[in-house]
């Protein structure tokens, strides 16, 4: 009988060896936060992961909220996009979500660069310059915050638990004055020539700066940052404008290309999506590889164009299809649709182009001084100067001296409809000027009538943050 | 003895029960003159002898059990006129033997006994004895049916259970909702537990890598066709908390435990089952002909593509040349037999079907070892090992990664019927100009690998020691070993492979399981007290590695994916995860008299999977079950023979939730690109959730088990509610934390329902008549989301849950999978008041919220995929030599998203139609059901495309002889001939090709979604059983 009395505790002995590994779940395919952040390789990748949400804001929505908004272009009435159009969104529409989040997934990549690489012993030359990218990003995630939502919270540490994923708004002048911190900084820590194309710059903040200075009504401020970066003689124009925009000539490009989203349609890479929406049906590959044809210009800005401006070759009225059909503008494909071609790729892998999407770049910073200048000190020659540059390489003739300081502004401002069109800028030259509401009058057959209000001035912010983050309250306008 | 033996499948405890009485009666004093009776006892069914049946002199003790041949020598008093013969599983039978010395008995099987013995966690109890609501499916129903997975063999066959072959591939994903929906982030698929080794029936999410056109869940192999459903003896069904408690956190959706087949003591047989067979779909959709689609697509272009659509006839029927007629066989051969000391059981299997799409087919080959040794009087071993060898060549019925491309089945609908299906050289014709977006279907069927190839070894091996009467241990130990290669390759016949001058790619995935348990039993009885005691320690763990490449642009199509070194773009992955479930398991069974009687259980889970905080969960449950027919009161009427009331409570949990969720997982998922090339950003890509633990379900089941007229009506009803908390979701968090989720548990669900099924022998003479059915209610709702938020809409972006698509909504109160979209409201007409954007011909969309604008907000569910009820019902005759079965499913009162609609009733141009797209609107044909035809043009989700689902099946009818024994042929023991018909009729409204379909596979959310995917099949089969 005794063996009886043993035979558990030998059960147990076994139970208990057997249990003598840990419950802890081995990570074979991913590494944890405590392996990371150690060498300077590990630095390397955090910085080129806080880059990465710069082509998942471009591929698509960093251009579509903005420019479906304005008076360039608008989408195919198809899954909420003309939402945008016609001002029907709220604060549950997604493409509005995602602009939002994208930005503060990189506001939180960013943080994790800046509050870890310090500790990481490393070359302290490179040390420096990758906190500077950091902060380069991080000031150009909030501008894109700002310009578009307004006030909005301003995060400046790192998600780590649930408990500290909940903040109140700043007030926009608050965000505009942490960005331009960040923004001054990195123009001071940035290399003139950066480590790899497609970095960021000591110009490219600084051109950044100039721009966020303008937004924020530092008109002197932007001036001086416009005029310093032109003068610095870093960055030229590109002698054609047509040749901006082809991916084979990416890196010629970067002369005047400050900087881009730097899309690959290489795997593991992200692409850029617009070419496909821009292709129009059943189009040749001259468009890109996939056609969505998702995405038209409005008539009226194509016939806004001196006919003799080398950028209204951009925009096209017809073209051959993939059967050779000439499709114009009785098709009914391209009624009241004038095609984009500011991005094309042939060469496209599906509907994932290699164009860079121009973020920064000279033509803008010309603007941007002309602009500064005249608020600052009304149209002077250096203004007249800055603003006919881009004139002169668009063959289109100076501007007419002797405007009045509004009329002055007014022509760079449509200057900067012209050379920057679908580059996602002018919905945001349209609200901080206070003319937004000017878009109700671009219509056609597609959109008869597009109510803009007050309220649109910035977008909503959405309703999954309003639900989730108890401590923010919706903009003013959207409640 | 009978009350619990642990260890022995059915089979082995008969016998042990006889070896025990056999002991007895030679203790049994003989006295005053006897006489010798010899004798044979056989079954009924088999032909076979009966070893360790009981001959008592009847009304006394005097008695003999037969031998391993069945044969029997027993002396009986003179004068003594009758003899009752029994055996467990068989009707007793008083046989007279006046004037015999040589009697031959015959036993009939004995479907309703109650003590026979049902098979539950970590043992078996006698029927009578069962607490817990537990269904059985025996061999023979399982079989009834063609099948290549033994989870078809299920369907309907047990209440409680529902069966959904999401695919009808051979081979093809199912799934299983017992007592419904239990999870929506985790798995909602029940446990199986082979031969005591437990493994998943969650469609492996990791094989499949490799793939030239993704993973689509619905065109998934289910993992449990590769065990063979022809080796199993029996399956059972553990339904509340009180059967699967035992299991902790893998108890929660439900156990089913299969037993396979084990030698038994006598002459050693030698059995040969086959059948061949012809499958086929079981209904063409209607589809514009030449003439329509012509005509329709001069309308939308406003031009003349065809001048004279009158003379194209009916054209090209696409389905026509992709459906085929397919065969299947099936050959069985197993041999078994054994002596006292040892019984084996080996079999071949061989199973091939061909599918009822063009070059699709799936073939199993695989071989079962069975044995069991007596190596003394207390001490046995044995073993359950399987190997299996399995192929599929699947067809291709997901989308292609392709804009506008689809599958086979879409294709074949979207394909222009004015188009030949193949060029002047004989090859299939590649689309051009408006159809170059579609691919020719019997290309995507011909030039595409699609082969999924499973090598699994699931094997164990046990020791028994019988340390002293009534306590035993059992160690086991056990592998299962997977290995999955995915092979695939879309040449450039085939627009997707045009478009990359080839792709193709090899996955591999390794999954290799071990398990290690520890028994302990012991039972007494204390005279009317009865105590059966089990202690359980286990532990299993895997580790499961893949890796898979892909290539793309090959110089030409010869080499296909076996050298991807070719291609000049290769991707490649790998991955590795472990997981690991340490477990301490309790049971005590008492009884007082039989009458009263009482089950607890409990169970320590400790799963790697939990978060650091929440490493070990507790399970327990307590039922009690009241015999009131063993009541004084009960005895002298003949009506009820049997009553049994029971009660169970008891938590269970489900911690099959993706691995790795409670950590902060760095990876390399945030790339960007410097000097044109691929730079790896590493970020954390999720928060850490250290709290991380088990959805907890409390199950409430009253149940009630009847016998009338001496069991001949048998009715079991059960009621339960099963409420689950703690429901892994996603919660979605400020998205300005740079995060748009936490992964936790914050949700709750809940199912209630009832079960009734019924057995009835309606006639027991030459004539036997048979009828059981089942008929099972189950409602399911959601009852907490993250304390947030009430509902997450599809579109809802960031927070939403793992794998949400558009299909449905999560909404507090309403069923999981509810329907959402826009309710049809017919079609604008001329002169209407008519919004902007639209004009007359378009549809028209409810406006719900009233505002006079249609916009997302007018969404609301537009219907529930989940049944009012669903049952089965089976008639078995036998009469002679001839048996005759006809077995009916049904399913009601469920909606289907008839997905296929949006694109095939869009009227935007380019591709073919439903017939019902003729009647579209046109000025001078008002139609209020179909839009004008204009390009371009998308059609919303709406109630239009929701239709009823409800069907009535027959799903199987056989008719089936017996040969009697011919002549002096005694070699030939057994021989049945058989035809079937399956499914061969269906009653639905549903347009679709199948109601039984669900094209999202496992998915928790979107259920019922036809989105095209691979028909459910009828067959007719003719098969032979011999038995040597």
């Amino acid at each position: 009988m005794k063996r009886i009395y043993q035979l558990p505790l030998l059960f147990i002995a076994l139970a208990s060896a057997l249990t003598g590994c840990q419950l802890a779940e081995k990570p074979y395919s991913f590494i944890t936060p405590s392996q990371f952040y150690n060498t300077a390789s590990d630095a390397e990748a955090a910085l080129t992961a806080a880059y990465t949400p710069i082509t998942d804001l471009y591929s698509r929505v960093g251009t579509q909220v903005p420019d479906y908004s304005a008076d360039q272009c608008f989408p195919r009435a198809v899954v909420g996009r003309e939402q945008l159009t016609v001002f029907s969104y709220d604060a549950t529409n997604d493409l509005i979500g995602q602009y939002w989040q994208h930005c503060y997934n990189g506001v939180n990549r960013a943080n994790q660069v800046i509050e870890n690489v310090p500790r990481v012993s490393m070359d302290e030359t490179r040390k420096k310059q990758i906190l500077a990218e950091a902060q380069f990003l991080r000031g150009l995630y909030y501008f894109h915050l700002v310009k578009t939502f307004g006030d909005v919270p301003i995060k400046q540490i790192s998600t780590k638990d649930i408990a500290s994923t909940e903040a109140p708004k700043s007030k926009a002048e608050d965000v505009y004055a942490f960005l331009i911190k960040d923004l001054e900084q990195a123009v001071k820590d940035l290399p003139a020539q950066p480590k790899d194309r497609g970095r960021a710059a000591s110009g490219a903040a600084q051109g950044l700066l100039a721009k966020a200075y303008l937004y924020a009504g530092n008109y002197a401020k932007a001036a001086e940052n416009a005029q310093s970066l032109l003068q610095s003689n870093r960055y030229s124009l590109m002698p054609n404008v047509l040749d901006l925009y082809n991916p084979l000539k990416e890196d010629a490009a970067r002369a005047e290309m400050i900087f881009a989203a730097e899309f690959s349609a290489l795997s593991g890479l992200i692409g850029y999506d617009l070419v496909g929406f821009y292709a129009p049906a059943n189009s040749p590959p001259v468009f890109s590889k996939t056609a969505f044809g998702s995405a038209f210009g409005y008539m009226s800005f194509y016939k806004s164009f001196n006919p003799i401006d080398k950028r209204r070759q951009l925009l096209d009225t017809a073209y051959v299809n993939a059967t050779g059909v000439l499709i114009g503008q009785s098709d009914v494909t391209l009624k009241d649709r004038i095609l984009v071609k500011k991005f094309l790729d042939p060469n496209s892998n599906g509907a994932n182009g290699e164009n860079n999407f121009p973020i920064l770049r000279l033509a803008d910073v010309y603007l941007i001084a002309a602009e500064a200048e005249a608020r600052q000190n009304g149209p002077t020659s250096v203004a007249y100067a800055a603003i006919n540059t881009v004139r002169r390489r668009a063959g289109i003739p100076d501007l007419t001296t002797g405007l009045t300081k509004d009329a002055f502004i007014e022509a760079v401002l449509q200057e900067r409809s012209w050379e920057l069109c679908y580059e996602a800028d002018r919905w945001y030259d349209l609200t901080r000027t206070g003319k937004f509401k000017l878009v109700a009058n671009v219509l056609n057959s597609y959109y008869p009538s597009r109510p803009v209000q007050d309220k649109h001035r910035f977008f909503p912010i959405p309703n999954l943050e309003i639900l989730t983050n108890s401590q923010l309250e919706q903009n003013p306008a959207w409640k | 003895m009978d009350l619990f033996t642990a260890f022995a499948s059915r089979e082995k405890s008969r016998w042990i029960i006889g070896f025990m009485l056999l002991l007895s009666l030679h203790c049994q004093a003989q006295s005053g003159r006897s006489v010798t009776l010899k004798g044979v006892v056989t079954s009924a069914d088999t032909r076979q002898g009966i070893p360790g049946a009981n001959i008592i002199v009847k009304n006394t003790q005097i008695g003999a059990t037969t031998n391993a041949e069945g044969a029997f020598v027993l002396s009986v008093p003179e004068g003594t006129r009758v003899v009752t013969v029994s055996y467990i599983g068989y009707q007793t039978k008083d046989v007279s033997i006046v004037g015999q010395n040589n009697v031959n008995i015959v036993l009939e099987t004995d479907d309703r006994s109650l003590n026979e013995v049902v098979v539950v966690g970590y043992g078996t109890v006698k029927k009578s004895d069962l607490t817990g609501a537990v269904s059985s499916v025996k061999a023979a129903e399982l079989k009834q049916t063609p099948i290549a997975n033994f989870v078809q063999g299920l369907q309907a066959r047990a209440s409680g259970v529902q069966v959904t072959q999401n695919s009808g591939a051979p081979g093809g994903t199912i799934s299983v909702r017992i007592r419904g929906n239990s999870s929506i982030s985790g798995s909602s698929e029940p446990l199986y537990v082979v031969d005591g080794f437990p493994i998943s029936g969650n469609d492996n999410p990791l094989a499949g890598g490799g793939s030239s056109f993704g993973t689509d869940n619905g065109n998934r192999l289910s993992v449990l066709s590769t065990l063979n459903p022809n080796d199993i003896e029996s399956i059972e069904v553990l339904k509340d908390a009180s059967a699967t408690a035992i299991y902790g956190t893998r108890g929660a959706n439900g156990v089913v435990l299969i037993t396979t087949k084990r030698g038994k003591t006598g002459q050693t047989r030698v059995t040969y089952e086959g059948y061949y067979g012809q499958q086929q779909i079981r209904r063409m959709l209607p589809l514009m002909n030449a003439t329509q689609f012509a005509q329709y697509e001069n309308e939308i272009s406003g031009q003349t593509l065809y001048p004279n659509p009158e003379q194209l006839g009916a054209g090209t029927d696409w389905q026509s040349y992709i459906f085929q007629k397919g065969g299947m066989q099936n050959h069985q051969l197993s041999v078994s037999g054994g002596t006292d000391k040892s019984l084996f059981n080996v079999s071949l299997n061989y199973f091939d079907q061909d599918g009822i799409i063009i070059n699709s087919n799936f073939k199993r080959g695989s071989v079962r070892v069975n044995l069991d040794n007596t190596i003394s009087k207390n001490f046995k071993i044995g073993t359950s090992l399987t190997y299996t060898y399995s192929q599929n060549n699947g067809a291709v019925t997901s989308t292609l990664a392709d804009a506008g491309a689809g599958g086979i089945v879409i294709s074949a609908l979207a394909a222009p019927p004015t188009v030949s299906p193949y060029d002047a050289q004989g090859n299939p014709t590649i689309f051009s100009g408006r159809y170059i977006d579609i691919n020719n279907p019997i290309s995507v069927a011909t030039n595409v690998l699609n082969r999924n190839t499973t090598r699994r070894f699931l094997g164990n091996i046990f020791a028994d020691w019988t340390i002293i009467d009534g306590l035993t241990y059992r160690a086991s130990f056990g592998g299962d070993l997977v290995n999955d290669t995915r092979d695939s390759y879309v040449n450039r016949l085939v627009r997707t492979g045009a478009q990359v001058n080839g792709i193709g790619g090899k996955g591999n995935t390794y999954s290799n399981t071990f398990l290690h348990e520890s028994l302990l039993n012991y039972q007494k009885s204390f005279g009317v007290h009865n105590l059966a005691l089990t202690g359980v320690f286990s532990t299993q763990s895997q580790l499961q590695t893949s890796d898979a490449s892909t290539g793309q642009t090959f110089p030409n199509d010869l080499v296909l994916n076996d050298n991807l070194s070719q291609a000049s773009i290769v991707t490649i992955s790998s991955n590795k995860q472990s997981w690991r479930l340490d477990s301490y398991t309790g049971r005590i069974n008492y009884n007082y008299k039989s009458k009263y009687l009482l089950t607890l259980t409990g169970r320590v889970d400790g799963s790697s999977r939990f978060g650091a905080n929440n490493k070990y969960g507790f399970f327990p449950s307590v039922a009690g079950a009241w015999r009131v027919s063993e009541e004084k009161f009960m005895q002298g009427q003949q009506v009820v023979s049997d009553l049994k009331l029971r009660a169970s409570f008891g938590i269970t949990g489900n911690a099959d939730i993706p691995l790795y969720n409670s950590l902060s997982r760095l990876n390399s998922v945030g790339n960007y690109n410097f000097n044109n090339t691929r730079n790896i950003g590493i970020l954390a890509a999720n928060i850490a959730n250290p709290d991380l633990r088990w959805e907890k379900s409390a199950q409430t089941d009253l149940g009630v088990d009847i016998g009338l007229l001496n069991n001949r009506v048998q009715l079991t009803a059960d009621v339960y509610i099963k409420k689950t908390s703690d429901l892994l979701l996603s919660r979605a968090i400020p998205l300005s934390s740079g995060f748009g989720s936490v992964f936790g548990n914050f949700g709750g669900l809940e199912n209630r329902g009832i079960e009734l099924s019924l057995n009835v022998g309606v006639l027991n003479g030459p004539l036997k008549w048979d009828i059981s059915g089942n008929i099972s209610a189950n409602r399911n709702k959601l009852t907490l989301i993250d304390g947030k938020r009430t509902e997450i809409i599809p579109g809802d972006g960031g927070g939403s849950v793992a794998a949400f698509s558009n299909t449905s909504l999560l909404r507090i109160g309403a069923p999981i999978g509810s329907f959402y979209g826009y309710y049809f409201d017919g079609i604008y007409q001329t002169g209407d008041n008519i919004p902007t954007g639209k004009t007359a011909g378009n549809i028209r969309y409810r406006d719900l919220n009233g505002d006079g604008v249609i916009s997302a907000a007018d969404q609301d569910i537009i219907g529930n995929p989940n049944p009012n009820y669903y049952f089965g019902l089976t008639n078995n005759l036998k009469f002679k030599g001839f048996d005759f079965s006809l077995f009916i499913q049904g399913v009601q009162g469920n909606q289907l998203f008839n997905v296929a609609r949006l694109r095939l009733e869009s009227a935007s141009g380019g591709s073919n139609q439903y017939v019902t797209v003729v009647d579209r609107w046109t000025p001078s044909n008002p139609s209020n059901r179909y839009q004008k035809a204009s390009i371009g043009q998308r059609v919303s989700q709406s109630d239009f495309q929701i239709e009823d689902g409800s069907f009535v099946r027959f799903k199987n009818a056989t008719l089936g002889y017996t040969f009697p024994q011919i002549g002096k042929i005694n070699w030939l023991r057994n021989s049945r001939v058989y035809v079937s018909a399956n499914n061969f009729v269906t009653i639905t409204k549903y347009t679709g090709y199948d109601p039984e379909v669900n094209t999202a596979g496992q998915n928790n959310l979107n259920l019922g979604v036809d989105n095209i995917g691979y028909p459910v099949a009828k067959s007719f089969i003719a098969g032979l059983q011999l038995t040597f």
